[in-house]
C-alpha cells in the first residue's frame, strides 16, 4: 500500500520537531558560534517547512525533496537523513523530534544515531552543550534524569522543551538571504539500495479509520450534585474509593 | 556462567525464540511488562517459538515468581551487575542486539513505554532488521507477523505486515494476541534463570547518567499504565486547583494529567501533558477537569475506556467524546469530589 499525497493540502510541522528546533535555536542564543542547519525530508511542501525554521532562526537549511515518497518508511527515512547528515561534515549534534504527529513511529532520531554510530538522548526537555559533550535534561515515565553525552551525539525532543518560538520579523527578513540546499532523495538513496542493502521493511497493508460513536450521559449540573453522582459511579466501578486504594 | 552462543546451540539452534523485555524496579516487573509476559505466554505465540524473559537487571524471588505464574519458564540476565552510572538504554541496545543475533529466528517484543521505544528502535536499527512500534494487536502465522496500530494521535488504524528472521515489535498496554486457554504457571522444575555475558565492557557507553530523580507521585502508576487518569486543564485556574486534582489522583490510586495549556503556565510538571505532543494514556478511566478538548489533546486520550468530562462550558468539545459529563465548575465538583472520599476514608479508619 502507498500513500499519495492530496493535492492542494501543505504539510505542516510535526510539533516535536519544532520543540527540536527551539532546542537547537536556545544553544544558538547562549552561543553565537553555533550555526544550526534545518532538514527536512518530504515533498516540495516540506520546503515552506525549512523555509520557517530560517524565519524562527536558523542559518540555513536543506531540503531532501522526495517526489515519490520513497522515504514513506522511517526506516529508509532514518537511512536517508544519516548521509544527508554526513554529506554535511562536522556536526556535533543532531536534534529531531521524539516522533512525528502523523505516524506516530519514533524510530527516526534513534536510527540516524545507530547508523551513525554516535551516542542518543532521549525525550529531552533541556540541553547544554559545553566542549566535547553535551548535558541533557530527560523525562523518564517514573521522575527525570541529567546525563552527559560525548559529542557527536544524537537528541530526541519532546514537550518538555516548552512553546518553540514564533518567527520573528527581524529573521523573516533574514531568512530571505539564508541558503537552502535541495537534494533528490534518488542521489542520497539510490533505488537499488534498498534491496543492496538488505533491508526488510514493515508493508503497511492496510488503514482504516479509528470510530467512535459516544453518547455524552449528563450528570447533575449542581456541584455537590455532580459530585456526588460522580462519586456514586466511581464507586461502583471499584475505582480505589472505600478502603481499597492503591 | 554460560555464553550466549551456549544457549543459542543448546536451546533455540533450529528453533524459533521469543524475547520479551521486562523492564523493572527494585527487583520486580513492571506492571507493564508482566501484562507483556503474560498475553504473550498466553498466547499461539508460545507454542510458535521458545518464550524467554530478558531482564537487563536481576530480579528479586518475589520477581521471579510474577513471571512463572504468567507462564514464562526461562529469564535471561546479564553476567555482571550493571554499574548505576551507565545509560539503562545503552545497556539495554547491547545486551538484547547481542542476544537477538545468536537466535536463527525470533521476535523481539518491549513494552511500548520511554524506554522499550527507545531499545526497540535502536535494536533494529543496529541489527537491519524491521520494527513495528506501539502495536495493539498482534497476529502470528509462521514467520509472518501481522499488527495493527494506531497512528494520526489514535484517529487511523494502520495493519502492517512483516516477514523476516528477525523483528522488533513495541508493544502498547491492554494489545489483543490472540488466546488460547489453559492454566499457564510453570512448576518450579521447569523454571530456569540464566546468567549470559553481557559484554558491556567490549564497547562503553559514550553517555553517562548524572543524576537521576523519581518523583514521589511515582509510587502510584505512571500516566501510560494508569487505569485512572484525572487531568487538568485552564478550568482549574492556577496551581492550587493541581495540588488538588494530584491529591485526587492519589486518592483514586491513578495518575494526574493535564492539558498542553496548563503545563505551559507553569501549574503542573510538563511530564503531565496529555495529547498529540505529550502522552498517550489508555485507562479504563479519565476524569478530565477544565479540559476544552482540542484535537490535540483528545490524540492523546482517545483509547481511553470512559471519559468523564467537568467542564462550565456546555458546548465544550470534551463533551462530544465524553461518556459522562457535568455542566459545572470543574474547581467546585473537584474539591467536592475530594471531599467526599475523605469523608470515607475518615469513615473507615
Amino acid at each position: 500500500m502507498r500513500m499519495l499525497p492530496v493535492s492542494g493540502l501543505s504539510n505542516v510541522t510535526s510539533p516535536f520537531d519544532e520543540q527540536a528546533l527551539e532546542l537547537a535555536l536556545r544553544e544558538k542564543d547562549r552561543r553565537p558560534d553555533v550555526r544550526v542547519t534545518a532538514i527536512s525530508l518530504g515533498p516540495r511542501s516540506s520546503l515552506q517547512a525549512v523555509k520557517r525554521t530560517l524565519a524562527m532562526g536558523a542559518d540555513d537549511g536543506v531540503h531532501i525533496h522526495d517526489a515519490n515518497a520513497r522515504a514513506d518508511s522511517s526506516m529508509v527515512a532514518a537511512h536517508v537523513l544519516a548521509i544527508a547528515i554526513r554529506d554535511l561534515g562536522s556536526v556535533d549534534l543532531v536534534i529531531t523530534g521524539r516522533q512525528a504527529a502523523d505516524w506516530d513511529v519514533g524510530i527516526v532520531g534513534c536510527g540516524i544515531a545507530e547508523l551513525l554510530g554516535w551516542p542518543v538522548v532521549c525525550i529531552a526537555g533541556r540541553m547544554h552543550a559545553e566542549g566535547r559533550f553535551v548535558e541533557v535534561d530527560r523525562s523518564l515515565e517514573d521522575g527525570s534524569e541529567t546525563v552527559r553525552s560525548a559529542l557527536p551525539c544524537v537528541v530526541t525532543a519532546s514537550n518538555e522543551v516548552g512553546t518553540p518560538r514564533k518567527a520573528s520579523l527581524r529573521e523573516t527578513m533574514k531568512a530571505g538571504k539564508k541558503q537552502i540546499v535541495v537534494r533528490e532523495v534518488e542521489e542520497l538513496w539510490p533505488v537499488d539500495d534498498v534491496k543492496a542493502a538488505g533491508l526488510s521493511l514493515p508493508r503497511r497493508i492496510g488503514l482504516s479509520v479509528h470510530t467512535s460513536n459516544v453518547e455524552c450521559q449528563y450528570l447533575a449540573e449542581d456541584a455537590r450534585a455532580a459530585a456526588q453522582a460522580l462519586f456514586k459511579l466511581l464507586r461502583q466501578e471499584g475505582l480505589g474509593l472505600g478502603g481499597n486504594h492503591a | 556462567m554460560r555464553e550466549m552462543a551456549g544457549f543459542s546451540e543448546r536451546r533455540w539452534k533450529s528453533g524459533a525464540t521469543s524475547l520479551v523485555a521486562i523492564e523493572s524496579r527494585d527487583g520486580v516487573p513492571t506492571s507493564q511488562s508482566l501484562e507483556l509476559i503474560a498475553t504473550a505466554a498466553a498466547s499461539g505465540l508460545a507454542t510458535h517459538a521458545a518464550l524467554v524473559a530478558v531482564s537487563l537487571h536481576r530480579l528479586s524471588a518475589a520477581g521471579h515468581d510474577m513471571l512463572r505464574a504468567r507462564g514464562c519458564a526461562h529469564l535471561l540476565v546479564p553476567d555482571q551487575e550493571i554499574s548505576p552510572g551507565m545509560h539503562e538504554p545503552d545497556g539495554w541496545t547491547h545486551f538484547l542486539s547481542g542476544l537477538l543475533t545468536q537466535c536463527e529466528r525470533a521476535l523481539a517484543l518491549l513494552p511500548h513505554t520511554l524506554l522499550g521505544s527507545e531499545i526497540g528502535a535502536r535494536v533494529a536499527f543496529r541489527l537491519g532488521c524491521p520494527v513495528v512500534m506501539n502495536c495493539e494487536s498482534v497476529a502470528f502465522s509462521g514467520d509472518d507477523v501481522t499488527v495493527s496500530r494506531a497512528c494520526f494521535g489514535a484517529r487511523l488504524k494502520e495493519q502492517v505486515h512483516v516477514n523476516a528472521p528477525r523483528t522488533v515489535l513495541t508493544i502498547a498496554g491492554k494489545a489483543s494476541f490472540p488466546a488460547e486457554a489453559g492454566d499457564v504457571r510453570v512448576r518450579d522444575d521447569h523454571w530456569i534463570v540464566e546468567e549470559v555475558r553481557h559484554g558491556l565492557a567490549d564497547a562503553p557507553s559514550m553517555i553517562e547518567s548524572i543524576r537521576r530523580e523519581i518523583e514521589s507521585e511515582s509510587l502510584g502508576p505512571s500516566l501510560e499504565t494508569a487505569n485512572v487518569v484525572v487531568g487538568g486543564g485552564r478550568g482549574l485556574e492556577g496551581s492550587p486547583g493541581f495540588a488538588d486534582l494530584a491529591m485526587l489522583a492519589v486518592k483514586l490510586g491513578g495518575a494526574p494529567g493535564a492539558s498542553r495549556v496548563a503545563c505551559d503556565l507553569g501549574w503542573c510538571p510538563k511530564s503531565w501533558q496529555i495529547g498529540l505532543s505529550g502522552r498517550s494514556i489508555r485507562a479504563g478511566w479519565y476524569i478530565a477537569f477544565g479540559i476544552s478538548g482540542a484535537s490535540h489533546h483528545m490524540a492523546g486520550c482517545a483509547r481511553v475506556s470512559n471519559l468523564v468530562a467537568v467542564n462550565s462550558d456546555r458546548s465544550a468539545e470534551i463533551f462530544r467524546h465524553a461518556n459522562y459529563g457535568v455542566v459545572a465548575d470543574a474547581r467546585s465538583v473537584l474539591r467536592e469530589l475530594i471531599r467526599l472520599v475523605e469523608e470515607v476514608e475518615g469513615a473507615e479508619q
